[in-house]
Formats: structure tokens, C-alpha cells, sequence
């Protein structure tokens, strides 16, 4: 048996290695917390797999979850994987989702126009709010991280107040912060009459491949991963770093406005209030892009996974006494383990190199060093 | 109707009351900013604290029980956070939003686990923290509106401002924290041990992360903390990471919020006064990048 | 009359260290005596900066012992040589520019009054100290704009803080004026009169001979001589330090053709006390290949910069086939015509975790062949990049693999190979050579040659002389950011050559 050789065709493996080896991890915290409260492991998580994939229905309510998770984290994974640190995918979402609930009923003329102008206003909504950030850093050096986060309490406080006193679906339970529905035709049609699941799911995927293209297979793409390995080697090749800065940053928030057009289209059918913040889309998606190395096709089967642990642990909630938060926890060891860079190597003798996330230096998430930490 | 000076000492006691807890947190990540971490988990941080102090007050009924066990709490998330910051240079931004998203599920899962409840626990047991007595100050009503209904934890933090503007400016310790902030490769090539400094530092960051429930609030909820763990760090970057100026920072923010609860029956809208101080951050940090930069 | 059995200070015996197959000390011996004035030179890489790590606990050696005032040691760290009255100025200074003068000398040790930091004794302390010493600060100052002299008398004034009997110099006076300098050479003769032992690591002769007592020559990680100053010359110095070398010029004549890199008063002026960049002027035809001989640190890197555009200069004329490039951002001085072999290969010619067919293409990743309405042509790519790692020898398992998993000699060919298949006019050559075995060496010279047949000009910047001697046409000496002489090939007087690379001769015109 030649060990070496089957080492060296195990090499594909070793970007699996380290999102594999953080959710066993992960798994073992969960069940360390399930043991707690006096359940077996092996039981809940045989409960959660079935709850997450275990019928079509599960499965399909779990690919419904995951949409909004697959294109966040494409979002997320274009500006991080340049080493753009925004965590800004919430407010984006948002601001998406409202202009293109609001545009598609109260926009004048026939309702395709309306479909397509509230589309195209809600791309660039997710668009020009991620610009915001980006301008703030390119012209005072604002912290991304702190602009982004700031913009996604802002978005949503500004979205609930135009809901609130101006778009206001009064037809309804008063006590929901929500936009008029938007007309069956525009809807997104589903993909099985009798399921949840709608042709939204189709435009993630297209989406995945999409990104998986620019980034692959085009000269922005390379310009852009290039910027997030070494700043340095981009300059001396004659790429401007400023210009990679905003169309990354633009593109993530036009990405992430999508997620919000889709939300609005084909699950809510308008913009309820709080429905993402609570849902933490935005989150999981970012971290669905850390866990997968900022892969599309690895966003996409992380996703699936994330959202299968979430409805998997509402179907623990439902028949067990372990709450469904045991779905947060594993989620959270999951990126926390990732972030650690535990790397298994099938090929030992060769240096590793280094993982894309940015370690211990500040990088560009810090706040402002001048101002925050040298005075 | 209340005259203008009545008005104005309401404002301003609500303004306490709402910054302190911002402050508490605010200061903690001043000191992680003086120590070049960008802690963005000390919105989990604060969550533990806060529930921490609640199972405490359930079980033992004591105040100073349930201060304890927030603090220890909190410092040990902290700490764990900055082990993975600094010893397995993990991203801080990835360790932080982990730490968010775990303790935001742990904590909505001991509530339920331990009080079988789901959303909110309140009891009418908690003990809650005694209120400064202020009728000394009788004398003067507006002086007594202003600082009435306060608990000691809310005074003592102004006293920790001054108290951490000593330590960081005065002492070695505090030079030496600075020292790695500016420099830490500098710092490390002098002997300073920097990572201990650093971890250190994040975990103490922890300890004021966990007063938010122990105030007038004697409940806790899922995502108490409203993302006010972010408002705090937003608040220190805007204080500039001085521990004085991060007292105005928060009073910025307490009186953001307070202005929105009172005008939540007026003409003007509260959501927008609500998005009033995340949009005032951005616009002052502006200002204050702007004029840094220019000199 | 110093006796030298009576007092040696301090003794390194044998010294032996290996960074992988580089030998940086083979086998040292130094001694110090007390109030002894010790000058360690040699060139870049001689291994005088790692001998004097070894000594102030920065590095472990693989053999040797060191004798302290007769003990043994063995220097764990920096503060085990500190604790030891053993301190060092080093060249990059470590100092926090916010911080004043008092707490940056004496971080690390500072007088406490109860629970505080005692500033206004820290205050005091300097202050005596530097009066003791005739080293005037102003101990509350802030270190933040301070001239380079100045903060080098801070950093000279912790070691003192720290109470060091030796005193290491690191290339002290590189980035001082001429006036800093004499400043610090008659600091230096305080000091030892004031019974401290100094050990100066340069480059720079004329300096050591005025201040000296004893001189140590390295080169190639070996002791070649160990003389007291009086008993030698710079010119017997300089070529203990350089070597004689006999090395036949490798390259057929061709007469050179037109002009093609025009340089006119290139001034850069950076943030230090002297300009990086002082009035250069130079120029290359085609057919040709001109060299920079300098000791690195003389502006050479900086001058490869400007020209591609990473760095903006304060004034003059940069052209490029009669264009004009000055200031040009990168990718429009690229179009123009210019390909370079950045300094360092992963700092700027490569990314380590982009695949190897990625770095192939940078640069040139929007020429018409690579891709097309900026959709890249992965085919085209990945045949272009299997074709160069072969042509060039780039040992690799798949054009896939990470750039960072190549060994230093392979990522150097890599990138050789990415900007010498650029058909490029010009192609400037900054340390193409640096750190990679002597097949390889050899493989990438022979391009070069390669190269400049096919009419290409060719600006060659290297710190390794034999290198510059081996393959130019012309050379410039670069020294202290000026040009310092001008060569032409078989009229090279290596005696000058040498001379004028360390500044012992200068320009007369400036």
C-alpha cells in the first residue's frame, strides 16, 4: 500500500479539512450542552438530521432558509475574500427588501414595470448603502466594521419609520410593522405548488454560479482576490486598490439587497419589520462564507447546512425539552473554530500556507489605530 | 406642565440611566482599543453578564451574589475570546461575531432549560439594586429630579472612568498597554510580554460588560442587549478610547435614547430619533477621522 | 596603550550559525576590551548583523561559546543580555512616537512612586543622565517629528538607562546627515572614555578609520581579518570587505542602440533628515544591460520603485521610449513598456496563497492574449503558464498549487520568467538573484544576456557586485541616494568601484 501516494490524491481534500474538523467540533460542544440538560446526543441529533433533510418537506423548508443564507453569504464572500471586512449585509438587506416592497406596490403603471423598476431600485438601494461605506473609508478612513454596523441599526430603524407612518398595511394585525402585500402576479412563482419552496432558490444557484464565474473567470475577479492575498503584489501589478475597494464593496451590497428582493418576492410577499434582523440571515450568511473560504459552491453547500442545523433545531423544539437555540450555539463553535485556523494537512513536508482569513493583525477591521488606539 | 428646568432634570436623569450600562461596556472596549483589539464580542459578553446575574438573583436572592457571578461570567467569555484573538490569531471580527451568535443561542437556552420560558423571564422575586437615597436634596427638586431613582453601580461608573483614566495614564501597567497599542512589535522586542497584555486586557473588558440587568431591569430577555454591546464600542471609538471621553461618548448615546422613549408620544417620529445615534456616530467619527487627518 | 590580554571584556568563541543552507557565521571568534572601540565590517549578507544578534540574544547559535569578564554565558534573550550590561542601538529604531523622551528611555524599567509610574523621577533620571553623558534631550518632549540624530540619542541614551558596559551600533549612521554623524562619532569617544565598549556593525569605512580602535572584517559569513586601525587603510579595508574579484564579464559586446530609459534629476525626498533620491540622473539604450552597484540601503530600491510608479517622486524627468512616465500610475508605466523583478519575491512579485498560473499573469493579465472584454482566457493562461514554468525550470507539481509552497529559487524563476516573457523594452532587474541556489543564479543570468541580445534594455540593480561586474555594459555607483561614478564595461576599476560604494570617494562634482 503506497501511503504516499494515496496522501497525494487526498490533496484536494485539505481545503474541506479545516470546515469539517470545526463542525465535528462544533458537534461535540453541542452534545456536551445536550448532555447537560439530560438528553442524549445521538438522539437530538438524530431528530435534528430528520428535521433537516429528513422528508421533502423538511428539505425543501430547509432550502427556503437557506436562499437568503446562500446570497448574503455571496455578498460577504466578495468584499472579504479583497479583504474588505463589512459586516454591513443586514442594513443591505434591508433596504433591499423595503424599496423593493415599497416600489412594487405603490410605483405607478403596469405591474411588470412595477416587478421590474422595484427590482432594479432595490439592487441599487443595497448598492448605494454599501457605497456609503465605502466612501467613508476612502475619504476618512472610517473603520468598516464600525460604518456597517452602525448603517444596519440605522437601515433598520429608518425602514421601520417609513413603514410605520407612511407605507403602513393597516388591513392587517395592528400590531405588525408591515408594507401592503405585493400582487400574486409579481410574486415568485414556487417551485412545487404544494411547497414552501419558490424559484427564489433557483436564482440563488444561479447566483452561486454567477459569482463563481466573476470571480473565477474574470479580470474583476482576479483583480479582487488578488487585492485580499497581498495589497502589495496588486500595486506593483498596476491594479488600483481604491477602485477594486468600491466596486467589491458596491457589488456586496447590491449582492445583499438581492437577498432582501427575494425575501420580499417570494416568501413575505412585503416587508415585515424585524423578520431578518431576528432570522440573523445576514449573519449566517457571513459566516457560511467564512466556513467555506469564500468558495460560491462551498456558500452554497455550507448554507444548506447552517439553515438544515436551524430548521433541524426548531424540529428539536417541537418534540423534545432542548431549545432550539442548540442551532446558534453550533453555529457560532463553528466560526469560532475557524477562525483558530485548525488546519489538517494530507501532505505533510510542505510549508502550509497560510489560510485567507486575516490573523491576529488588525488588518482593516480595526478602527481607526490613530484614533482609537494611539491618542 | 412642567417648566423648562423640571423638563430639562428629567432629560437628564433618564440620560444616566440609559448610558450607564453603555458606559460600563464602553469602557471595556476603550481599554481593548488601547491594546489594538477590536472586540466586537462584547454584545455576547454583555448578554452573559446580564443573564449570569438574573439565574444568580434567582437562585440566592443576594445582590452581591448575582454581581459576582456576572462579572466572572463575563470575564470568562471575554477570555475565551481573547485567547482565540491573540493566541490562535484568529480574526477579530470572526472570533467576535462567534462569541455574538454563541452566546446569544446559550443564553435563550439556559432561559429555557432553567426557567422553562420562552421570549422573556420576570420575576417579581429578583431583588433588584437599592436606588440612591437623594432626599437630602430636597431642598433642591430639580437637583433631586436629576439625580433621583440612580443605583450606586450607576454613580461608581463614573468613578470607573476616572479610576481607568488613572490606571491607563498613570500607572506602568497602563503605559505598557498603551505601549502595545501604538506598537506591539516594539513592545514585545522590549520584553513587554504583549499577548498576555492583550488577553488580559479583553477579559478585564468583560468584567463591565455585565451590569446591564442588575439596575431596574430584573429580567432578562432573548437579545436583551438590543446591539448595545456595538453602540458601547461605537461609543468608545467616538470618546477616542480616552476613558474620559468615553464618558461623553455614552452620554451621547443615553441621551439619544432617552430623547426617542420621551418623544414616543410626540409628532416626531420615534424610529427615527432611534436611528438618530447610530447615524450621529458615523457623522462625528467623520468629523473627528477628518480633523486627524488633517493635521 | 591598551593591553589586549589584560582586560577582554567579552569573548565569542567559534560562532557557527545556519539559516537552512546558508552558512551567516562559519566558525567567528571576536573579543572586546573594556573601553575598546570595535569596528565588524562587510557587506550586506556577510553576516556581521547575525553575530551581533547572537551576542544581544536575538539568536541561538548552532555552536560557540560566549565569555563575559571571564564566565561563560549562553544569551537566551534580550533582556537575559540587558540584565548582562549588554545593549544594542539598532538600526530601525524602537520607539513609540507618541510617547515623550523620558518614557521611551525608560520603558521596560520605570521608577515607580507607590502604585504610579514615577514620571516626574523618570524626568529627573534623564535628564542627570544626559548631562552625565553631554547628550542633551529635552525629556518631556514627544519623540513624534524629531529629527533622525535625535532619536537616535534617545535610543542611545535607553541603552545607557539600562546601564550597558557594551554597546552594539547597528549601521548607525545610515540615515544620518554628515553633521549627525560627526555628532555621534564624538558621542561614541565620550562614551568609551567614559569606560563603555562599543562595537559598531557598518559598511561605511571613512567613518569607522575616525572613531575605531580595532577593526573586524566579514565576508560570506567568515572572519577575514581582525586588525587595529592604525595598522591599515581604507583602500586595504575595502578590499578585505569587497574581495578580489576576478570575474571575466559574461557577455558578448554588441554596441548599443537607442536610448530607451531616460532618468534626468530624480529627486525623492522621503521623511528622514537626508533625501533618498538626490539629483539622479541615468539612462539606458537597448542592447544593453547597466548595472547599480550600491550597498543596499542607498536608494536603490527606492529609485526600481519610482520608476514603475509605486513610490511618487518630488521632481525630475523619467522617460520610457520618449514617453514621458514621471509619476505615472503603475499599469500606464507597464503600457509604456516596462517590466520589473520586484526586490523581494513575496512582498511584491507574488502572493503566497495565489496559484501559481495566477502570479504567472500578473501585470499582464490585460494584454489581448489573456483576455478578452475582461473575461479571462483560461485556456490561453494555463497553456502560458505550463509554458513558462517549463522554459524557466520552475520546479512545481501543477501550475495549481499555491505560489507559497514553491521554494524561494523556484518563485524566483516564476517570477523571472513572468516579467522577462513580457516583450518589454525595458526590464528592470532589482536583486534578481538574491538568496537562490547557484544553478539558478546562473539559469536567470543567462536570460538576462538572453535578453539584452534580443534588444531589450536592461537595468540591473543588486547588491552583489560579482553579479553587476558579470553582466553590465555600464555601471553606476549609487551611494547615499546619489549617483557616485560611472563605469563602462573592461574600464571597471574595481579598486574605484569598491571605493566609491562605500563613499571614500565622492563625486566631485557634488
Amino acid at each position: 500500500m503506497n501511503f504516499n501516494k494515496l496522501k497525494k490524491n487526498l490533496h484536494f481534500l485539505t481545503p474541506l479539512g479545516q470546515p469539517v474538523l470545526a463542525i465535528g467540533l462544533a458537534l461535540i460542544v453541542g452534545a456536551a450542552v445536550i448532555i447537560a440538560t439530560g438528553e442524549s446526543p445521538l438522539k437530538i441529533y438524530g431528530i435534528m438530521l430528520k428535521g433537516a433533510f429528513g422528508s421533502k418537506y423538511y428539505l425543501l423548508t430547509t432550502l427556503t432558509r437557506a436562499t437568503p443564507i446562500i446570497i448574503t453569504g455571496l455578498g460577504a464572500a466578495i468584499c472579504w475574500s479583497s479583504n474588505y471586512m463589512g459586516i454591513g449585509g443586514e442594513g443591505q438587506m434591508i433596504m433591499g427588501g423595503f424599496v423593493c416592497a415599497v416600489a412594487c406596490v405603490h410605483l405607478p403603471g403596469p405591474l411588470w414595470f412595477k416587478l421590474i423598476a422595484g427590482v432594479i431600485l432595490a439592487l441599487a438601494a443595497g448598492g448605494a448603502y454599501s457605497l456609503l461605506s465605502a466612501w467613508l473609508l476612502d475619504k476618512f478612513k472610517m473603520s468598516l466594521a464600525i460604518s456597517t454596523l452602525m448603517l444596519n441599526y440605522a437601515g433598520a430603524y429608518i425602514a421601520m419609520h417609513f413603514v410605520q407612518n407612511v407605507f403602513l398595511d393597516k388591513s392587517g394585525d395592528a400590531k405588525l410593522v408591515q408594507t401592503q402585500m405585493i400582487d400574486e402576479a409579481i410574486q415568485l412563482p414556487r417551485i412545487l405548488s404544494d411547497q414552501k419552496l419558490h424559484w427564489g432558490f433557483g436564482i440563488a444557484v444561479l447566483a452561486v454560479a454567477a459569482t463563481w464565474f466573476l470571480m473565477n473567470r474574470t479580470v474583476f475577479g482576479y483583480e479582487a482576490r488578488m487585492s485580499g492575498y497581498n495589497i502589495d503584489f496588486c500595486n506593483y501589478g498596476g491594479i488600483s486598490s481604491r477602485k477594486i475597494m468600491y466596486s467589491v464593496l458596491i457589488l456586496s451590497g447590491v449582492i445583499c439587497g438581492l437577498a432582501g428582493v427575494i425575501e420580499v418576492l417570494g416568501v413575505n410577499y412585503r416587508y415585515v419589520h424585524n423578520t431578518y434582523v431576528s432570522a440573523s440571515y445576514a449573519w449566517i450568511g457571513l459566516n457560511a462564507a467564512l466556513i467555506s473560504g469564500y468558495n460560491p459552491i462551498g456558500i452554497l453547500l455550507t448554507s444548506i447546512i447552517l439553515a438544515g442545523i436551524s430548521t433541524g433545531g426548531a424540529a428539536i423544539a417541537r418534540s423534545t425539552s432542548v431549545p432550539l437555540e442548540i442551532s446558534s450555539i453550533i453555529q457560532g463553535c463553528i466560526t469560532l473554530f475557524i477562525s483558530a485556523r485548525i488546519v489538517i494537512r494530507f501532505r505533510r513536508g510542505k510549508k502550509p500556507v497560510p489560510a485567507p482569513l486575516n490573523g491576529g493583525s488588525a488588518g482593516r477591521i480595526v478602527s481607526d489605530p490613530e484614533g482609537g488606539a494611539a491618542v | 406642565m412642567m417648566s423648562d428646568a423640571n423638563y430639562l432634570s428629567v432629560v437628564f436623569n433618564s440620560t444616566i440611566r440609559m448610558m450607564t450600562p453603555i458606559l460600563y461596556v464602553a469602557l471595556g472596549s476603550a481599554l481593548c482599543n488601547r491594546v489594538f483589539i477590536f472586540n466586537i464580542g462584547l454584545e455576547g459578553t454583555m448578554l452573559t453578564g446580564a443573564f449570569a446575574a438574573i439565574v444568580a438573583n434567582y437562585y440566592t436572592g443576594s445582590i452581591l451574589v448575582s454581581l459576582l457571578a456576572a462579572m466572572i461570567s463575563a470575564m470568562l467569555v471575554s477570555w475565551v475570546a481573547g485567547i482565540f484573538m491573540v493566541k490562535f490569531k484568529g480574526a477579530m471580527l470572526v472570533v467576535g461575531v462567534s462569541i455574538n451568535m454563541l452566546m446569544a443561542g446559550l443564553t435563550t437556552f439556559l432561559m429555557q432549560t432553567i426557567f422553562g420560558v420562552k421570549g422573556a423571564y420576570v420575576s417579581t422575586d429578583l431583588v433588584s439594586l437599592p436606588k440612591v437615597d437623594v432626599s437630602f436634596l430636597g431642598r433642591w427638586p430639580v437637583l433631586q429630579t436629576m439625580f433621583s431613582s440612580l443605583t450606586y453601580l450607576d454613580l461608581f461608573a463614573f468613578v470607573l472612568a476616572i479610576l481607568l483614566y488613572f490606571f491607563l495614564f498613570k500607572t506602568v501597567t497602563g503605559f505598557h498597554m498603551r505601549s502595545v497599542g501604538i506598537n506591539k512589535t516594539a513592545a514585545t522586542s522590549l520584553g513587554i510580554n504583549a499577548d498576555r497584555l492583550q488577553i488580559g486586557t479583553i477579559a478585564f473588558s468583560g468584567i463591565g460588560a455585565c451590569l446591564l440587568t442588575m439596575g431596574g431591569v430584573t429580567m432578562f430577555a432573548q437579545n436583551i442587549t438590543a446591539g448595545r454591546g456595538f453602540i458601547a464600542m461605537a461609543a468608545a471609538t467616538l470618546g477616542a478610547a480616552h476613558p474620559l471621553g468615553v464618558v461623553v461618548g455614552s452620554g451621547f448615546f443615553g441621551f439619544a435614547q432617552s430623547m426617542a422613549n420621551m418623544l414616543q408620544n410626540s409628532a416626531i417620529s420615534s424610529q427615527l430619533t432611534m436611528a438618530l445615534p447610530y447615524l450621529a456616530t458615523i457623522l462625528a467619527l467623520a468629523i473627528y477621522n477628518f480633523t486627524q487627518h488633517r493635521r | 596603550m591598551r593591553n589586549q590580554s589584560d582586560d577582554v571584556l567579552l569573548r565569542m568563541d567559534g560562532i557557527v550559525k545556519c539559516y537552512g543552507d546558508l552558512v551567516a557565521n562559519d566558525n567567528v571568534d571576536l573579543h572586546l576590551n573594556a573601553g575598546e572601540i570595535l569596528a565588524v565590517i562587510g557587506e550586506n549578507g556577510a553576516g556581521k548583523t547575525t553575530l551581533m544578534k547572537i551576542l544581544y540574544g536575538l539568536e541561538q547559535p548552532e555552536s560557540g561559546t560566549i565569555w563575559l569578564k571571564g564566565e561563560k554565558i549562553r544569551v537566551r534573550d534580550t533582556a537575559h543580555a540587558i540584565a548582562n550590561g549588554i545593549g544594542m542601538v539598532q538600526q530601525h529604531f524602537m520607539l513609540f512616537d507618541p510617547f515623550t523622551v523620558t518614557e521611551n528611555i525608560v520603558y521596560g524599567k520605570e521608577p515607580r512612586r507607590g502604585l504610579f509610574f514615577d514620571i516626574d523621577g523618570a524626568n529627573r533620571m534623564v535628564s542627570d543622565l544626559s548631562e552625565r553623558y553631554e547628550l542633551p534631550v529635552n525629556p518631556v518632549a514627544r519623540i513624534k517629528g524629531m529629527p533622525v540624530g535625535l532619536r537616535q540619542r534617545v535610543e542611545i541614551l535607553k541603552v545607557l538607562y539600562q546601564n550597558a558596559e557594551i554597546i552594539i551600533f547597528d549601521e548607525p549612521t545610515a540615515v544620518l546627515t554628515p553633521q549627525e554623524v560627526n555628532e555621534l562619532l564624538k558621542t561614541m569617544r565620550q562614551l568609551a572614555s567614559n569606560g563603555k565598549s562599543i562595537i559598531i556593525v557598518t559598511h561605511k569605512l571613512n567613518e569607522v578609520m575616525g572613531v575605531a580602535d580595532r577593526v573586524m572584517v566579514m565576508r560570506n559569513g567568515k572572519l577575514i581579518a581582525d586588525l587595529p586601525v592604525r595598522d591599515t587603510s581604507i583602500e586595504e579595508l575595502s578590499f578585505m570587505m569587497v574581495g578580489r574579484r576576478l570575474i571575466e564579464s559574461a557577455i558578448p559586446e554588441i554596441p548599443p542602440g537607442k536610448k530607451v530609459l531616460e532618468i534626468e534629476n530624480l529627486c525623492l525626498n522621503g521623511t528622514g533628515s537626508v533625501p533618498i533620491l538626490d539629483r539622479v540622473s541615468l539612462h539606458v539604450a537597448a542592447n544593453e544591460i547597466v548595472g547599480i552597484a550600491g550597498v543596499s540601503g542607498n536608494g536603490q530600491f527606492e529609485l526600481v520603485q519610482t520608476i514603475l510608479g509605486l513610490i511618487e517622486a518630488d521632481s525630475g524627468k523619467i522617460q520610457v521610449g520618449g514617453q514621458d512616465i514621471f509619476n505615472h500610475p503603475v499599469r500606464s508605466v507597464r503600457d509604456s513598456g516596462v517590466a520589473m523583478i520586484p526586490e523581494d519575491r513575496f512582498i511584491w512579485g507574488s502572493a503566497a496563497q495565489a496559484m501559481v498560473v495566477e502570479t504567472a499573469i500578473m501585470g499582464h493579465y490585460r494584454k489581448q492574449e489573456f483576455s478578452k472584454k475582461n473575461f479571462l482566457q483560461i485556456k490561453k493562461i494555463r497553456s502560458f503558464a505550463s509554458k513558462i514554468v517549463k522554459e524557466f525550470n520552475v520546479k512545481a507539481d501543477s501550475i495549481l498549487q499555491k505560489t507559497g509552497s514553491l521554494s524561494g529559487g523556484n518563485a524566483q524563476k516564476l517570477i523571472v520568467a513572468r516579467e522577462m516573457t513580457q516583450q518589454t523594452p525595458l526590464l528592470v532587474a532589482c536583486e534578481p538573484t538574491r538568496g537562490i541556489d547557484i544553478g539558478a543564479i546562473n539559469f536567470i543570468h543567462d536570460r538576462l544576456i538572453e535578453k539584452r541580445s534580443e534588444g531589450a534594455a536592461v537595468l540591473l540593480v543588486s547588491s552583489e557586485l560579482s553579479e553587476i561586474l558579470k553582466l553590465s555594459d555600464r555601471i553606476y555607483v549609487i551611494y547615499n541616494g546619489r549617483i557616485n561614478g560611472e563605469f563602462l564595461r573592461g574600464k571597471v576599476n574595481e579598486e574605484e568601484l569598491g571605493l566609491r560604494m562605500v563613499g571614500s570617494i565622492k563625486n566631485e562634482l557634488q
